[in-house]
């Protein structure tokens, strides 16, 4: 996993917060999501599509928006109508972030649940699918 | 932290969220991916096939026999996935029995096994458009009963849980019309007393080795459900009638209308129709409105059991190569999210069927994967009882003792169908050993295995089993 982190990762803080969250949400996205172009390609039917990021352990939704399967930005919080629901622990996200595991196992090993139309949540798995490698 | 009230505020399952066109499957969606799931139309044949080795007596025993072991299955089910609702299903349950490789076993191996299903259901289908059409040349359709399945589901137009509620209700309404026409106008005292008693010898192992028949075509029907639990909207009322309501539909489709069969023609001549149903209506009455509504009714069956076959178990096949367990093409998904290699490969393994026609063979070799099947769901049960350590332990009443009898029950007819036929058994073993071995022998020696194996068996640490 280590040929993947050609970049400087955000310090891990003692304890999690919502900001930090937010940050290692916005590199994830901006890291690994966007430049894969298949999990791209996998959602790009999806037009400024809101998927809530739910952390139980945080207490706290993240908006992240995708527009034709790019990620435009992550908030705080909810925005109306969302699309997709991904519900995983900050913990969970952190791992991801920095590499000690992959966000298609945390999928398979049952620490990352996603909910949505099933036909949109397909793509979403997919997507997720090529986070692998 | 959070305060006391902010956290009773928050809703760690997410149900708060509406989501748009989210259309979560109610119970009854999930009782009808069961029943679309288990709806061969091979299945009329099989239960011919099991009355023409031992009579309707000791088929109604069997089924009798299979029904018990069902309901203790899903009376374990329910309790495994109340502690662990993911959609590993099988292989999560095993993960946390501390059997994660023979849960994994049975959990991708359903991939074959459901292809070994897809050839006795390419085996009818031939017989029968064969006969409907002789002038088309009889190799010829296997690809035109598989290809256009492929095509769609290549094309992202997959069987959905919803556009499956319509099937599966089209296929009820249409056996059940065809068995009431058929108690009427086919059915008589005089084959039922012929077709009564055994035509094989019947000894004490008859009612062990005809409920592993039976429980051949009623294994799967609790399983796919479990796969989508994270699309259930109601997981109580999904979990305790959807589940069970799957089995009980499709005895409700299959049983009045094989009594009828069975008793409406001699067992030798119903033994050697491709899909007796339709070719009894044809015998009988011809070529007519009856006649078309058993047949449609039939393709509806063949069309669902394909589609869910190359829909689910290819999202099995990539899920395993993403284990690290497959190349990683096999994993590949298409442009509209559907895993296109492991579709192709179920694809051609399905149609070795055109080609390996031993049917007997088949049927034992399925028969020792159904009666093995329940008898590790019990297992996996007693390994998740015994853990201490689980956030939700397994606390169901009788648990025990129902895990501890289909043990045993399927053990000894395990048994049975073993010494019914000792190569098929040997060969489903031998199976089985080598995919365990690969899967905890090498799979954890490679690269992406070792790296996968290393986080899934990480140990949860919240109590919110995320």
């Amino acid at each position: 996993m280590a040929q993947t982190a050609a970049y400087e990762y955000l310090p891990k803080p003692q304890a999690l917060s919502a900001e930090y969250m937010r940050e290692v949400l916005d590199q994830y996205y901006l890291r690994k999501w966007n430049p894969n172009k298949e999990t791209v390609i996998s959602v790009r039917s999806w037009k400024d599509w809101p998927m809530i990021v739910r952390m139980p352990d945080l207490q706290k939704d993240f908006t992240v928006m995708i527009h034709e399967g790019v990620v435009t930005g992550v908030t705080e919080g909810q925005a109306p109508q969302p699309r997709i629901l991904t519900i995983m622990l900050g913990e969970t996200m952190q791992r991801i972030y920095y590499d000690e595991t992959t966000s298609a196992i945390e999928l398979i090993a049952g620490r990352i649940k996603v909910r949505g139309n099933e036909t949109e949540r397909r793509r979403m798995l997919a997507a997720i699918s090529y986070l692998t490698w | 932290m959070p305060s006391e009230s902010s956290l009773d505020d928050f809703d760690n399952s997410g149900d708060d969220i509406q989501l748009v066109n989210e259309k979560a499957l109610n119970w009854f969606d999930v009782s009808c991916i069961g029943t679309g799931e288990m709806l061969f139309t091979a299945g009329f044949a099989w239960i011919v096939y099991i009355a023409s080795l031992y009579g309707i007596k000791w088929t109604i025993v069997g089924f009798c026999g299979g029904a018990v072991v069902i309901h203790c299955a899903w009376w374990l089910y329910r309790e495994m996935i109340t502690a662990v609702p993911e959609p590993g299903s099988i292989q999560s349950y095993a993960r946390e029995a501390g059997m994660f490789s023979i849960g994994t076993s049975y959990f991708v191996g359903y991939a074959p096994v459901y292809g070994a299903f897809m050839w006795l259901e390419l085996q009818v289908a031939q017989g029968l458009f064969h006969s409907l059409f002789p002038m088309v040349a009889n190799w010829l359709w296997p690809y035109i009963i598989i290809l256009p399945v492929v095509a769609l589901n290549l094309m992202g137009n997959q069987v959905t849980g919803k556009v499956q509620t319509i099937l599966v209700v089209l296929t009820l309404l249409g056996d059940g019309f065809a068995a009431i026409f058929c108690w009427i106008y086919f059915a008589n005292h005089h084959y039922f007393a012929m077709n009564w008693g055994s035509p094989s010898p019947v000894n004490w192992m008859t009612p062990f080795t005809v409920t592993g028949f039976w429980i051949g075509i009623m294994a799967g029907i609790l399983e796919v459900q479990q796969i989508l639990v994270d699309e259930w909207s109601d997981f109580p009322k999904s979990r305790d009638i959807g589940l069970l309501s799957a089995a009980w539909q499709l005895w409700g489709r299959q049983i009045p209308l094989i009594a009828a069969v069975l008793c409406a023609l001699p067992l030798a001549t119903l033994s050697v129709m491709a899909v007796p149903t339709v070719e009894l209506v044809r015998a009988r009455v011809g070529v007519g409105p009856l006649f078309d509504l058993v047949l449609v009714s039939m393709l509806i069956a063949t069309y669902t059991t394909f589609s869910v076959f190359f829909m689910a178990e290819g999202r099995v096949l990539a899920l395993y190569s993403q284990q690290g367990a497959l190349p990683r093409v096999v994993g590949q998904y298409s442009s509209k999210a559907v895993p296109w290699v492991a579709i192709l490969l179920l694809a051609a393994f399905a149609l070795i069927g055109a080609y390996f026609t031993n049917t007997a063979f088949v049927i034992s070799m399925l028969s020792n994967w159904s009666a093995s099947l329940y008898f590790v769901i019990a297992l996996l049960f007693l390994g998740m009882r015994r853990r201490k350590t689980l956030d939700r332990p397994l606390k169901v009443k009788f648990g025990v003792p129902v895990a501890v009898f289909v043990l045993i029950f399927t053990a000894v007819i395990a048994y049975s169908i073993f010494v019914s036929d000792w190569q098929a058994g040997v060969a489903w073993y031998a199976a089985v050993a080598a995919f365990v071995i690969y899967d905890a022998v090498i799979v954890p020696r490679t690269k992406r295995g070792g790296h996968y194996r290393a986080q899934v068996l990480r140990q949860r640490t919240s109590a919110v089993r995320l």
